[in-house]
């Protein structure tokens, strides 16, 4: 005998099971690791280079204690420098080595770097000195990111930019003099060794990393 | 979590029985102590435990087994370079090249600390090493000893072999932990808190330039030429440079 199944009520069942396995938006993958993705998810984003420093995925706090991760920074070009906040006679003068960078770009190029300096000396460097050293610089207001975290990051992240450096005294570091490029993708692009250098090369460095067009890239 | 306990307590126990007892574990107490660094700075170095061999072959082909991602060919190029595991048959198989219980090299310093995170466990500082590596036979700092450093001069001017010896190859030192001198150089944590100077010591606008407050390396002790090519190696060093005749050990604090 045939089965006659109610038009409508074959209808609402067949539409709640349409929905009930409808797949929920892909979310914007922020991982950025060679990833195995589950079954039938699709990556929204592409993973990383085999260089991109972005592997290095561990949390930092930015001078409003916001986490961040180096790889939110994906898709512009940076500058990433690491000091520390305390230093009266030389460290500031990365940061000036920067400001040089940052001035010699043209407008366009300015708006679509990211600077960033990474404190090595985390335990005076707080969020909240981090804060004052943002706002008595005014490289908070100029959009810098300032950053700080684990003892055990801020050693990897020296490892992976070639950076040394020490405690030297109850206060101070020896530490190496290093401006790194990254390319949009987090690889780094050029270094600039020393303190006092001529910023040519790393402005001819960022100014080939911008997008020519204004068109989106993946 | 209490098999660990328990383990430990055996572990420290066995050590503290008896001022020369060598440990049966794999892990070495190293009393505390104060030394003067290369690089001019007097520390202190509190109490720990470090393992008494380099890491091995075996332990670090057994490593790679359950971590895919430090793999030969797997491994992020960020972590590790070319030569990464070249000495292996291939990325799961030993080799003749690699006797199991031969010092693991051409690991990479993130390979390296890798390891001894999953073994609860992380890289030495530099100065806990250079601390238990202070240590002879039968006397906890050796350094000045002219005889005891010569023979370290000796090793150091030896050629690599090729396959390496198997660990427990030199000596034990006072707190029973092997081959701290003449097997392998070793990593260790803060490897690039050394920086050299240049080649000329009249350059110091140079130096200046390049390092902020950076003493030279080899001024705390002009005569341990053997320490000063420690440090010189770990200046010339990158955190992903795999090397034939770098390996590591762990060590874990005391608590």
């Amino acid at each position: 005998m045939t089965m006659i199944v109610h038009p409508v009520l074959f209808a609402l069942v067949f539409a709640t099971a349409v929905v009930a396995h409808a797949e929920p938006p892909a979310k914007q993958a922020a991982s950025t690791t060679p990833h195995r993705h589950e079954h039938g998810s699709v990556p929204a984003v592409k993973p990383v280079l085999g260089t991109s420093i972005y592997q290095l995925d561990v949390p930092w706090k930015d001078q409003h204690g916001k986490v961040r991760r180096l790889r939110e920074f994906r898709g512009k070009p940076v500058v990433l420098a690491m000091v520390y906040t305390h230093c009266q006679h030389v460290c500031p003068r990365i940061i000036g080595d920067i400001r040089r960078i940052r001035a010699s770009l043209t407008d366009k190029t300015r708006g679509q770097v990211q600077l960033v300096v990474v404190s090595i000396d985390p335990e005076r460097d707080t969020v909240q000195r981090l804060a004052d050293f943002g706002k008595e610089t005014g490289l908070t207001k100029q959009g810098w990111v300032l950053l700080r975290g684990d003892g055990d990051n801020v050693r990897s992240l020296a490892a992976v930019l070639g950076v040394s450096y020490r405690p030297a005294g109850p206060s101070d570091f020896a530490h190496s003099n290093v401006i790194t490029v990254l390319d949009r993708e987090g690889v780094i692009a050029h270094q600039q060794v020393g303190l006092g250098q001529e910023p040519v090369k790393s402005v001819a460095a960022l100014e080939t990393l911008v997008p020519s067009t204004s068109k989106h890239d993946k | 979590m209490i098999g660990q306990a328990l383990f430990w307590g055996a572990a420290i126990t066995i050590g503290a029985t008896s001022a020369n007892a060598k440990p049966s574990s794999g892990w070495g107490e190293v009393p505390g102590g104060r030394l003067v660094l290369q690089y001019g700075d007097e520390v202190t170095v509190e109490p720990f435990l470090m393992a008494t061999t380099p890491t091995t072959n075996a332990q670090f082909l057994e490593f790679t087994r359950a971590h895919a991602d430090w793999r030969r060919g797997l491994n992020a190029e960020l972590f590790a370079d070319e030569a990464y595991l070249s000495h292996w048959e291939s990325p799961v198989k030993l080799g003749d090249g690699a006797p199991p219980n031969a010092p693991v090299t051409n690991v990479s310093w993130f390979a390296a600390r890798a390891y001894c995170k999953q073994r609860d466990a992380r890289l030495p500082t530099l100065a806990e090493w250079e601390w238990a590596a202070a240590a002879s036979e039968t006397v906890a700092d050796a350094r000045r000893d002219s005889a005891h450093h010569r023979r370290i001069l000796e090793w150091y001017s030896r050629p690599t072999p090729s396959p390496l010896p198997n660990v427990r190859h030199s000596y034990e030192n006072l707190y029973g932990i092997w081959d701290l001198h003449a097997l392998v150089w070793e990593w260790v944590e803060d490897f690039n808190a050394v920086m050299m100077s240049g080649a000329s010591r009249k350059d110091q606008s140079f130096d200046r330039a390049l390092f902020c407050a950076a003493g030279a390396v080899g001024t705390a002790d002009p005569k341990d030429y053997a320490a000063f090519l420690r440090y010189a190696m770990r200046g010339s060093l990158k955190a992903r440079h795999s090397i034939r005749n770098l390996g590591f050990r762990c060590v874990r604090d005391v608590s």
